[in-house]
């Protein structure tokens, strides 16, 4: 697997942005990528050094739609998330590097 | 903050100015909030999302946009502050740079007025005299507004000072004289479009006066103008009138030829008009007119002892026409001094050299549009729909009225300097002396609320006009060579009036 398909987005939010002050940064990741993969695949994406990588899994919300048939329900889909902290000083223009 | 001024002619300053990026950058800031609250980015709560989203999300050039006229705002009031330039209309943005920010304003201001040498003009001071007969007319005047008219018990000719019905119609060298009239005013229409007042100048007034008759005949001339040329030139059918048999009021040879007439006479009279007749179609020549006595009608005249109006001058004729010279004689030294002080501004605004924006005149046109439109209010037409009749823009109306505005503007302009230069102060009894002045025209009732209008928020208005009157008595004094010498100390204290006369203003 290649960087490119570990680190799938970045998620940007009011969390994540107040997160990113910390030099926390917040990407979904493939489901199949285990924390080593992560590290590596960030270090060489953005050219940056990893001190620690928090991952998990985010469970789809199950949705429950009212049709002609009756309620037909289903599942978002579900992701794994990784919080990745950087050493100080070091930051990621998420808006450039994708 | 960097500013650099340059002055332009007609009155402008060109300000540079480039903000400190400290104001930029808050405003900047400001912008992107107020922009957070109003857009929906995913992820963020309306108005939560920072600055640098929203920059990513639209770009840089949207919150610049939505920064521009805030710094523009705070920057040009704050270059004016450091400059100390005060702006008397609406300034233009003439170039903008956003990266780094910086623009250029145009800032009309105070326009320079250089007044020729105004204290040696001199006009000549011209009262008409108030003589006997000028009185005994007024009087005359008075008394003939309370005439009573009676039928005639038994038929009988036509007296000195009877009302005659008639139907009249004139002719020159055998032409009806509304048609000529008709022709003249559609070759008036065809010689210029703009000037159809001089058609209704050269209306005839057939008898030789103003009297309410005439002007009675006047209207119905207007109204069947139009029918006359399909009638027979002889047919004897004219407008109906009323005449008053007075030798006054008509030309002699008419005055002569009713005199003694019978109601139900059909006469023809040849007239020779004066040469200075104001209708220049019928002026010198002879006019034929072709009357019908309908009705006389006896005009009965109060009594001069009897005249309502002598309850003003407590019963007392003497005491009446001494109030009616009186007031002859005042309107007289109104008239003369208004003529006098309006000749002088045409001088003094000829002699003046000008350096008026544009801006400036602009404003003025739109505030005399403003005017115009409240007089229309009056009428319950408002400015849109009057536009909207005339088929103008706002901006074409505007436009239209630059000239006048100019000229308006043109005098003000002169009248402040020399407001200025002549160091004509207001002192506050003056004002409170015009409110009782004012005051004594009302109702003792009315007075209390009266007052304190006046000395609340109209007291600006009667002050400005105690302000100008005194500014007239000046002209008036130096235009008929009266004016005290100025006192060097009087020109040197000019420039710390200019406050004090703009709020007058």
């Amino acid at each position: 697997m290649n960087a490119h398909d570990i680190i799938i987005r970045p998620i940007i939010t009011e969390k994540n942005t107040a997160l990113m002050e910390q030099g926390k940064y917040t990407f979904e990741v493939a489901q199949a990528a285990n924390k080593p993969m992560i590290k590596a695949a960030v270090e060489q994406l953005f050219d940056v050094t990893v001190l620690a990588v928090n991952t998990m899994n985010v469970k789809g919300k199950t949705k429950v739609r009212r049709t002609r048939q009756g309620f037909t329900s289903g599942r978002k889909r579900s992701w794994k998330k990784a919080v990745v902290t950087l050493s100080a000083g070091e930051n990621i223009d998420i808006f450039a590097d994708l | 903050m960097k500013v650099t001024t340059e002055r332009l002619p007609k009155s402008l300053i060109a300000l540079d100015i480039e903000p400190d990026a400290a104001l930029v950058d808050r405003e900047l800031a400001r912008a992107a909030k107020r922009l957070a609250s109003k857009v929906n980015i995913p992820g963020f709560r309306p108005g939560k999302a920072p600055r640098f989203i929203i920059e990513n999300y639209y770009g840089k050039e949207v919150i610049q946009e939505e920064a521009t006229d805030e710094i523009i705002q705070a920057a040009f009031k704050e270059a004016l502050k450091q400059e100390d330039i005060e702006p008397i209309a609406q300034a233009t943005i003439e170039k903008l740079e956003l990266d780094p920010f910086r623009f250029r304003v145009l800032v009309p201001v105070e326009p320079t007025v250089t007044l020729g040498d105004y204290r040696a003009i001199r006009e000549d001071y011209e009262e008409e005299e108030i003589t006997d007969e000028i009185v005994q007319e007024a009087m005359d005047q008075m008394r003939d507004r309370h005439v009573v008219l009676q039928e005639l018990e038994e038929p009988r000719p036509a007296q000195e000072g009877d009302q005659l019905e008639v139907v009249m119609d004139s002719f020159v060298d055998g032409k009806r004289l509304a048609e000529l009239e008709a022709e003249a005013a559609m070759a008036e229409d065809e010689d210029d479009d703009e000037d159809d007042d001089s058609a209704e100048d050269t209306t005839d007034e057939v008898a030789d006066s103003t009297s309410d008759a005439d002007a009675d005949a006047e209207e119905s001339d207007d109204a069947e103008s139009d029918d006359a040329d399909d009638e027979d030139a002889e047919d004897a059918e004219g407008e109906e009138t009323t005449l008053i048999l007075d030798e006054k009021r008509l030309v002699p040879e008419l005055y002569q030829g009713l005199l003694g007439a019978q109601a139900g006479d059909e006469l023809s009279i040849d007239a020779t008009m004066p040469e200075d007749h104001s209708n220049e179609l019928i002026a010198g020549k002879t006019v034929t007119f072709k009357v019908k006595v309908n009705d006389i009608k006896q005009r009965i005249l109060p009594d001069w002892d009897e005249l309502p109006s002598l309850e003003e001058a407590e019963g007392d004729l003497d005491t009446l026409r001494a109030k009616t010279r009186e007031r002859l004689e005042r309107n007289v030294r109104d008239n003369a001094r208004r003529e006098l002080v309006n000749r002088f501004i045409e001088r003094v605004v000829a002699e003046t050299e000008y350096d008026v924006p544009d801006a400036m005149i602009r404003e003025r046109a739109h505030s005399l549009l403003h005017e115009q439109a409240e007089q229309f209010a009056r009428y319950g037409i408002d400015l849109d729909r009057y536009l909207e009749l005339v088929g103008k823009t706002h901006e074409e109306a505007v436009d239209e009225l630059l000239e006048p505005a100019e000229e308006s503007l043109r005098s003000t302009l002169a009248l402040r300097q020399i407001l200025r230069n002549e160091n004509l102060k207001l002192e506050d009894s003056e004002v409170d002396e015009e409110v009782e002045r004012l005051l004594e025209d009302y109702k003792p009732e009315q007075r209390a609320i009266v007052r304190q209008r006046l000395e609340g928020d109209l007291r600006p208005t009667v002050a400005a006009s105690v302000l100008d009157q005194k500014l007239r008595d000046r002209l008036v004094e130096i235009a008929t060579g009266t004016a005290p010498e100025l006192t060097a100390d009087a020109t040197a204290a000019a420039t710390d009036t200019t406050s004090a006369t703009e709020t007058a203003e």
